[in-house]
């Protein structure tokens, strides 16, 4: 089971809608996940595999043991696909 | 009747009236079971987190009251969206989950039949501004199917209409046609905008130059929040003087109290944005699912952090020519007999931000700088104004933060007060006119530059 959070500055509207892309993205790959929006700060403090932000505010989280990932448009299914796959390799 | 006293009871409770919301939403867009549980649970969950972070919040809120109040002899309001909304969940809590709903709905409809096919996804400020209405209309004492269906007609037809309005300038934004703004704070970008390309020229942007990174860290809500928090409480512990301050803390240091009272206002918010984040996390996706089944061209009106990596450096310098805005227009609040409006950092950095791209597109640097002013203007006076169509929710130290929420909210209660019929010819313009702006202006539809596109290769081979 991986844990994956979608984080944006307030968690709230970007971030929604990171995570029904990333949804799609991680269901097709068939790994064991949990999936979960958040804001920055929230992010740190919390224990994570993967997490998928804008590239601003992954600088505020390089601290974290989890592997950051950065999207750079979050309407780009094909972009967060891609990125989803790799990360997954990685992990595993 | 037993049975029909427990469905009442169940129906009017908000928590698990948004919770069924989330279950019908998952439940049409074929969710599988796990993820209907879960989404249903976090749902209420969410909801009844909501109550007790706003719970957390008055408790902070009222010495801040106190304080400005025997500081200045005035009421001091700090416009925060979070914290009213889940204040008015206390009386509006059922009427506002069902204007949710039916407001997407209402969204799903208009999109389909008119030419403006946006889907509005900010589900939070849905939420907001159907908590909106539902006040601004429940004060003047229209209640049921009448307050749910001209709430739900009111905030679905803004819902369309105010991505419609800032398409032109998302066009320039984004250099293309794909996503659409949704977020309410719109009017202040468009008027940003207009006002940016008034006085200053579009080719002298403010991405030419670098900002320090060190201001960066205000994108982080709850920072900008306690560091905003501190400053207002510390400066109205002094205005007060430290007997009165004393007095409300019950006999403790007044500079620790109104230190660690500004940091539980912080606290109290981050809380509701728990809560409020589990019921959207929910709801969007469902909803996503659901619009895009339903209407397949339909473009995808966004948050307003959307636009920010478009120009980073136009967002700090909307922010901070938000503030100055905020900040001057305080001065003339008191004058002028309204409340005083203290700037919300939250709002100032989203919508100032925002504001800042929407100016710089039209009219670079200057643009941008003239463009958070005028937000800041806007947020300070509207709020203001506001106030008076909210009832007892009027006193509660707090209010709705937006331009958007201030001008639907401020017109909608002014039709309330007159009477309901208003408020049914108010919805109705609003539904109108999401039909008309499609049909007599092409600039607000979501395809412009595609139909502009064929027109000319029609026009091309007919001439080939």
């Amino acid at each position: 089971m991986i844990r994956v959070f979608a984080v944006c500055g307030m968690g709230l509207g970007t971030s929604a809608i990171l995570k029904t892309r990333l949804k799609a993205a991680l269901d097709a790959s068939g790994v064991d996940y949990m999936l979960d929006v958040t804001d920055a700060s929230a992010a740190r403090g919390q224990q994570a595999d993967l997490i998928f932000t804008s590239a601003e505010l992954a600088e505020g989280l390089k601290g974290s043991p989890a592997k950051i990932v950065i999207i750079k448009n979050f309407m780009d299914r094909e972009e967060i696909n891609e990125k989803v796959k790799e990360a997954i390799e990685e992990l595993q | 009747m037993a049975i029909l006293e427990f469905l009442q009871e169940i129906l009017s409770n908000a928590s698990i009236l948004v919770g069924l919301l989330a279950l019908v939403g998952l439940l049409v867009a074929r969710a599988s079971f796990p993820d209907v549980v879960t989404g249903t649970l976090k749902t209420i969950i969410g909801f009844l987190i909501l109550g007790g972070g706003a719970n957390i919040l008055i408790g902070a809120l009222d010495p801040l009251g106190t304080m400005i109040s025997e500081g200045l002899g005035l009421q001091g309001v700090v416009p925060t969206n979070e914290a009213i909304v889940a204040l008015a969940q206390e009386d509006f809590g059922a009427e506002t989950a069902g204007i949710m709903g039916l407001a997407f709905v209402v969204n799903l409809v208009l999109a389909r039949l008119t030419r403006l096919r946006y889907v509005f996804l900010t589900g939070h400020h849905v939420f907001f501004m159907a908590a909106l209405t539902a006040v601004t209309i429940g004060v003047t004492g229209m209640e049921g199917w009448q307050l749910l269906i001209t709430g739900a007609l009111i905030t679905g037809s803004v819902m369309v209409l105010m991505p419609a309005i800032a398409m032109p300038f998302m066009r320039r934004i984004t250099d293309g046609e794909e996503i659409a703004m949704g977020h309410f704070g719109t009017l202040a970008y468009c008027a940003a905008g207009l006002v940016g390309s008034k006085v200053g020229n579009p080719d002298k942007s403010t991405e030419d130059f670098e900002v320090p990174r060190s201001l960066s860290f205000f994108r982080d809500s709850l920072v900008s929040t306690a560091v905003a928090m501190l400053i207002v409480y510390l400066i109205f512990a002094i205005l007060a003087g430290p007997t009165v301050v004393t007095e409300l803390a019950g006999g403790a240091n007044p500079w620790v109290f109104a230190i660690i009272q500004a940091l539980t206002f912080a606290a109290g918010v981050w809380i509701i944005l728990v809560g409020v984040r589990m019921i959207i996390g929910e709801i969007v996706p469902a909803f996503e699912g659901i619009s895009s089944r339903l209407i397949p061209n339909a473009v995808p009106a966004l948050d307003v952090p959307i636009v920010f990596p478009y120009a980073p450096t136009a967002v700090i310098i909307g922010f901070a020519t938000s503030v100055l805005g905020g900040l001057v227009s305080m001065i003339f609040l008191g004058p002028l007999g309204l409340a005083l409006i203290i700037p919300g950092m939250v709002p100032h950095f989203f919508t100032g931000g925002g504001a800042g791209v929407f100016g710089n597109a039209m009219g670079g640097r200057w643009g941008a700088a003239a463009g958070g002013f005028v937000n800041g203007v806007l947020i300070t006076f509207l709020p203001a104004f506001l106030l008076q169509y909210m009832g007892e929710l009027g006193f509660a130290n707090t209010t709705f933060g937006d331009a958007d929420f201030a001008w639907v909210g401020i017109v909608t209660g002014f039709m309330a007060e007159a009477g309901p019929a208003l408020v049914w010819i108010w919805a109705a313009i609003l539904v109108a006119a999401c039909f008309i702006f499609g049909m007599v202006f092409p600039k607000l539809r979501p395809d412009y530059l595609a139909q502009q596109g064929q027109a000319a290769s029609e026009a091309e081979s007919v001439a080939g």
